[in-house]
């Protein structure tokens, strides 16, 4: 068989670091980030008008691919550490200090690659195509804000609780776990009645149930304060350290900011790390597995609906963490932030970024988001100038470039911008000139059939 | 006997695919089912293994009822198999198929691998390890880190041999082991076979229209056409069953110059 030899293969080292690499890694990142620092304290962009926010955007989204290039690019190990921890726990730090748009961009940027990695266990590695993922997000950070705000008090009719805004901050600790633990529970029980089919009807399953949750939330007045939402949610406590509130001199605004930024950091850490470890288990297989082909899968003896079971719950739990930060983050619930086009954009995510890769995921869901906070508003308030009529304001596109992006990446890179190793190699393998080369037939010539009887 | 399969039906319709089919197999023996395409040979593998549930008749293996049971469950209880259109995992490498075949034996849970606890490394590094000495055995053990899907059409059916061995099963079932080879790859196939049944102890049911390999390998033969048994017996009486001959390997020539492509 004459097969053109795959572009990169699993278990294969990688090429050896080289210095050109580390040495312009070393001066993107020192460049990106002092330019990054420099903005963010000047007053320079104050000049700027109508381009100061694509101008900011441009300098941010330029810092943020250090990280990318750290990860990409062949440098030597130490400088691909030293650059990625500097920059997100140094500069980022700094620079959101100084700006507050910038730290409230990168924490919605974390959640969401948060919440893109836990989909990508789901639909990436196990196949089974999920439209109402929000819904656990809805259920973790629904749980943080009734016990954290005054509406646990209304709920149970207690006037200490009300008075005292719901449980102390130092919960929130323990609702992180909580969050995880229930969103698993309530992806084990959607999971059980609808994992048995396949396809395209598990996916409009889910789409319903998706907005079972969100309208439950919109209705279930006397428990979820309904279409209004809760607010008050209180922020974690962290008198423990607030210490090193005076030692940086940050303001009271600024201080939860920076503890939220670290909890996301610390939560995607956390998450990366059992994706991986899921990933090359013989659970992370089994996932594969079924994904290709779940007859075989199951000749092998994989238990398909428990395999299934756990994927779901798996990647509902990431989902639930990330709800209790949301919730504490944004200090405010309401169904609004858990409709079908927030589980559409989680999903945008994961299929833009390389499905089944997780540093694709993270890309995935910095540039959708960048992209939708960030750049088009930017590029709209930059066009202001020009007096253009209303309808022409690209903010207003924003699903329409989506759409278009989508299409072209579905056209010219179906694998994602990082594709997976073996979602690559799958790619070419579906390639129409390599199925006439014998492999995996689909009908088996006899080789009995009596020539003579013909 | 190891494996019983009684009265076995199976009926899509209007269309009886497997008409009371009973197939006894005796441990460490090579046995085969053969017959025209369409016969029903691939149905009558899907319900010993799970994938259709038969309407009636029994499947035993040691003694122990299989019908009802998924194919996971069957896959555990000891019976592998592979398939006539080859099912790999393409995009996973040799060395993982066969891992995943291991799944049933390993026993990691969630914990253990998200913690990588002690059981998970040796758990893992011994499932690698029995993963590569059956790559060696069925001569894949140099492309052990090759995607199935690259690798060459006969390696591809040793592969899903290794996959199904991993599985440790007390009967491996072959859907057409030698189905697309040339002379050289059937005769390797023919090799593979016995030392399976010798080596392994694995009592080996196939399913083949390789006539030459099926008489000279088989130490029983069962007969089906369009659904029920027409015969059974060692390959010297099959060769000369009048009802063979009609129904099978009378319509051409003549039984000596089948499988001599």
């Amino acid at each position: 068989m004459t097969t053109k030899p795959m572009p990169t293969r699993p278990n294969k080292p990688m090429s050896p670091p080289s210095s050109a690499a580390t040495g312009w890694l070393l001066f993107y990142s020192a460049l990106s980030s002092g330019i990054l620092t420099w903005i963010t304290r000047s007053d320079i962009t104050k000049g700027m008008g109508n381009f100061q926010a694509l101008f900011l955007s441009l300098i941010f989204t330029a810092f943020l691919m250090n990280v990318l290039f750290a990860y990409q690019w062949k440098a030597a190990p130490w400088a691909k550490i030293l650059v990625g921890l500097i920059s997100l726990l140094v500069i980022m730090p700094l620079a959101g200090i100084a700006n507050g748009y910038l730290f409230e961009l990168a924490l919605q940027i974390g959640i969401y690659a948060a919440l893109a990695l836990g989909l990508n266990i789901v639909v990436g590695q196990a196949g089974l195509l999920d439209l109402g993922y929000v819904a656990f997000f809805a259920a973790g950070a629904y749980i943080w804000a009734i016990f954290g705000s005054s509406q646990i008090g209304k709920i149970l009719g207690n006037q200490a609780l009300i008075d005292s805004n719901g449980l102390s901050g130092g919960y929130f600790w323990l609702f992180l776990f909580l969050g995880v633990g229930v969103a698993a529970l309530i992806g084990i029980l959607i999971g059980l009645p609808v994992l048995k089919l396949k396809g395209d009807y598990l996916a409009i399953v889910t789409l319903g149930l998706g907005e079972v949750i969100r309208v439950l939330a919109n209705n279930l007045t006397p428990l979820t304060n309904g279409p209004i939402g809760i607010d008050g949610v209180k922020r974690p406590d962290t008198t423990w350290i607030d210490g090193l509130r005076g030692t940086f001199g940050l303001s009271d605004a600024q201080f939860p900011l920076l503890i939220m930024y670290l909890v996301v950091l610390g939560a995607i850490a956390v998450v990366i790390v059992v994706n991986i470890r899921l990933e090359n288990s013989r659970i992370g297989r089994a996932w594969i597995d079924i994904r290709e082909d779940e007859i075989a899968a199951q000749a092998m003896g994989i238990p398909l609906v428990k395999a299934k079971l756990l994927a779901f719950a798996a990647g509902a739990s990431f989902a639930g963490l990330m709800g209790v930060i949301f919730a504490a983050k944004q200090a405010f619930v309401s169904p609004e932030s858990f409709t079908f086009f927030a589980s559409i954009g989680v999903l945008t995510m994961v299929i833009l970024g390389g499905m089944g890769n997780f540093a694709g995921v993270i890309l995935g869901a910095t540039v959708v988001t960048l992209l939708n906070l960030s750049v088009l508003k930017g590029v709209s308030e930059a066009m202001k100038g020009l007096n253009l009529p209303a309808e022409l304001d690209p903010a207003k596109y924003e699903r329409l470039l989506f759409g278009v992006i989508l299409i072209l990446m579905m056209i010219f890179r179906p694998e994602g911008l990082l594709p997976a190793k073996r979602k690559l190699a799958a790619a070419h393998i579906d390639e129409p000139k390599d199925d006439s080369q014998g492999k995996l037939p689909v009908t088996t010539a006899p080789s009995i059939t009596p020539k003579g009887g013909k | 006997m190891l494996l019983e399969v009684n009265a076995l039906r199976k009926t899509f319709g209007g269309l009886v695919a497997v008409n009371d089919v009973t197939l006894e197999v005796a441990p460490r023996t090579i046995v085969s089912v053969i017959g025209p395409n369409g016969a029903g040979k691939t149905t009558f593998f899907n319900m010993i293994t799970g994938i259709y549930e038969p309407d009636q008749g029994s499947i035993k293996l040691e003694g122990r009822d299989l019908v009802g049971c998924s194919p996971d469950q069957v896959a555990h209880a000891g019976i592998a198999r592979t398939f006539q259109n080859i099912r790999l995992f393409g995009a996973m490498t040799a060395l993982e198929n066969v891992l995943v075949g291991r799944h049933a034996r390993l026993k990691t849970k969630l914990w253990d691998a998200v913690f990588h606890t002690k059981a998970y490394r040796e758990d893992e590094s011994n499932g690698r390890q029995a993963a590569q000495t059956l790559l060696d055995f069925v001569g894949l053990g140099k492309q052990a880190g090759e995607l199935a899907a690259n690798l060459p059409y006969g390696d591809q059916r040793r592969l899903e041999i290794a996959r199904a061995l991993a599985t440790t099963p007390k009967v491996l079932l072959l859907d057409e082991p030698t189905a697309g080879m040339n002379p050289n790859e059937t005769e390797d196939a023919k090799t593979l076979i016995r030392l399976i049944r010798d080596e392994l102890g694995v009592t080996v049911v196939l399913i083949e229209h390789d006539m030459r390999l099926v008489m000279t390998i088989s130490e029983h033969i069962t007969v089906l056409d369009y659904g029920t048994k027409i015969a059974e017996g060692g390959p010297r009486d099959i060769r000369n069953n009048p009802k063979v001959i009609e129904a099978y390997l009378g319509r051409g020539a003549a039984a000596g110059e089948y499988g001599k492509e």
